[in-house]
């Protein structure tokens, strides 16, 4: 199972989040590529107060930064009893919005 | 080319509109009455300001030229400033380029913001396209989110505790005891209620996070020989910094663009931070506190919370943080809290405090830090004031 990022076909930059050039050499060469979805889970945090109410009703939520082996970070929510430091892969749930989701490594997809 | 001085310019009139918890009055208020309070300290006519650098975040459509078209001014020179918690020290760098190359003669420094209970959502909403896309989707923590990531990583890198921070929000309570513009300044904090205090997004609890608010901060920038010749108490910039979006690789961010830029900031001053009477700095959470006391040189890197455990940031301690109270204590009025740092340093150095004074003070350091647009704020800058009687 992979995920699909915003990649440059002339220098093989990744970005997130999207981009409407190529963040590193400029060009007007963005395509969706491929990656693992592989990283580590650098750090999370509970969210008990959000600033719109429609999440009231969801609250806790776990949100995490993950750092993708591909050197990207994504903001993302992180599935319960991942611990801070772990080898995570993250998978998007589909949607109006994708969503990012961190989960353990073994557990695939 | 090495960066030049800024000799020939002064820095006069620290001025302060009165912050509020909720006004009904629009930002455009807030910058007429900055405007009005900051000439009146002055001594000067409306039609002696022949600059303007604004910045507010609620001012709607309208930017510093339709300030200019509100009060009747033709300025020659205008500069507008959207990047919040750094635009008071970008104000000041820009204002004396400008005055020293002669393009203009005084420059009003202002920033204001009204404040509404919807106003603060409002603005996070739509602060920029990356947070709307990939940072709202997930529970809308605002700002609170990204700075308590970086407040755990932070932690659990360099050992800092919860009871580190309670330090610096406990101190600078301290410190506003006795201004009367500081809205917490009367409530008493000591460390067991920082630490009870309820979660909003962990780590980070109640008082981490400042309380937004309405009002305005305000200086003058003109030549010395004209400070002085209205017989002004003033500053002058010893250097400044200023950098933006450093270090973006780093996955978390541990610091920020001061590191990048201290030793260039310390070489223009001709004297190191030890030589600072008093730090004013950008507050929007207390691990941005202890991350300038690192960046800027007071301690080494990750070693705040050691340097917290044996110095007291109070006015009373060896280094006065934020004697204003800051923004944990005053408030954030916006943009202005990005002018509060630059203000409450002219009045440390100049005798012109609202609370009280550090002893003595003539040297201070300033710096702001401003725009999370994504999971950190990307704009610094700094600057070292001395004061002239
Ligand atoms: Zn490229």
């Amino acid at each position: 199972m992979t995920i699909t990022l915003q990649g440059c076909a002339q220098c093989g930059a990744r970005q997130y989040p999207p981009r409407a050039l190529c963040r590193a050499c400029l060009a007007d060469a963005l395509r969706p590529v491929e990656e693992t979805g592989e990283g580590r889970l650098i750090v999370s945090a509970i969210v008990h107060r959000s600033l719109e109410p429609g999440f009231a009703g969801d609250l806790p939520l776990r949100i995490g930064t993950v750092h993708l082996d591909c050197g990207l970070r994504i903001i993302a929510f992180v599935d319960a009893g991942l611990v801070d430091g772990q080898s995570v892969r993250l998978r998007q749930e589909a949607g109006a919005v994708a969503l990012w989701h961190a989960g353990a490594l073994e557990a695939g997809v | 080319m090495a960066v030049q001085p800024f000799d020939g310019v002064a820095v006069v009139a620290p001025t302060t509109v009165r912050y509020v918890r909720h006004s009904d009055k629009p930002a455009h208020w807030w910058v007429g009455r900055a405007l009005h309070d900051v000439i009146a300290a002055a001594g000067i006519a409306k039609e002696e300001v022949d600059g303007l650098a604004l910045s507010s975040f609620t001012m709607g459509p309208d930017t510093t030229i339709a300030m200019t078209e509100h009060f009747d001014m033709a300025p020659r020179w205008i500069e507008w400033l959207p990047t919040g918690g750094a635009s008071g020290v970008m104000a000041l760098r820009r204002a004396a380029r400008a005055v020293q190359m002669g393009d203009a003669s005084v420059v009003a420094c202002i920033g204001a913001d009204t404040a509404n209970p919807a106003s603060f959502a409002e603005l996070v909403r739509n602060f920029s396209h990356f947070s709307d896309s990939a940072v709202r989707p997930y529970g809308a923590p605002g700002p609170n989110g990204m700075f308590a990531l970086i407040t755990a990583n932070y932690m659990a890198r360099f050992g800092a505790t919860r009871a580190d921070f309670g330090a610096i929000a406990t101190s600078q309570r301290a410190n506003a005891a006795g201004n009367p513009n500081a809205l917490l300044g009367s409530k008493v904090l000591n460390l067991e209620q920082y630490l009870a205090a309820p979660a909003i997004v962990e780590p980070l609890h109640l008082f981490d996070c400042v309380m937004p608010c309405a009002g305005a901060e305000a200086f003058l920038v003109m030549s010395e020989e004209r400070a002085r010749g209205l017989g002004l108490p003033h500053a002058v910039i010893r250097g400044s910094i200023e950098r933006h979006n450093a270090y973006f690789d780093e996955p978390v961010a541990v610091r920020a663009g001061w590191a990048m830029d201290r030793d260039s900031l310390y070489a223009q001053a001709g004297v190191g931070p030890e030589a600072m009477d008093c730090l004013e700095v950008y507050d929007d959470y207390p691990v941005i506190v202890a991350m300038q006391l690192e960046d800027l040189g007071f301690c080494a890197k990750g070693e705040a919370a050691q340097f917290l455990r044996h110095n007291s940031l109070t006015i009373e301690g060896a280094l006065p943080v934020n004697t204003s109270g800051g923004q944990l204590s005053c408030g954030q009025a916006g943009a202005a809290g990005g002018f509060l740092p630059v203000v409450e340093a002219l009045r440390q150095i100049t005798g012109q405090t609202l609370g009280r004074r550090v002893a003595g003070a003539r040297l201070a350091l300033a710096s702001g830090y401003g725009m999370v647009t994504y999971d950190r704020c990307l704009a610094t800058a700094a600057a070292v004031l001395e004061g002239r009687a």
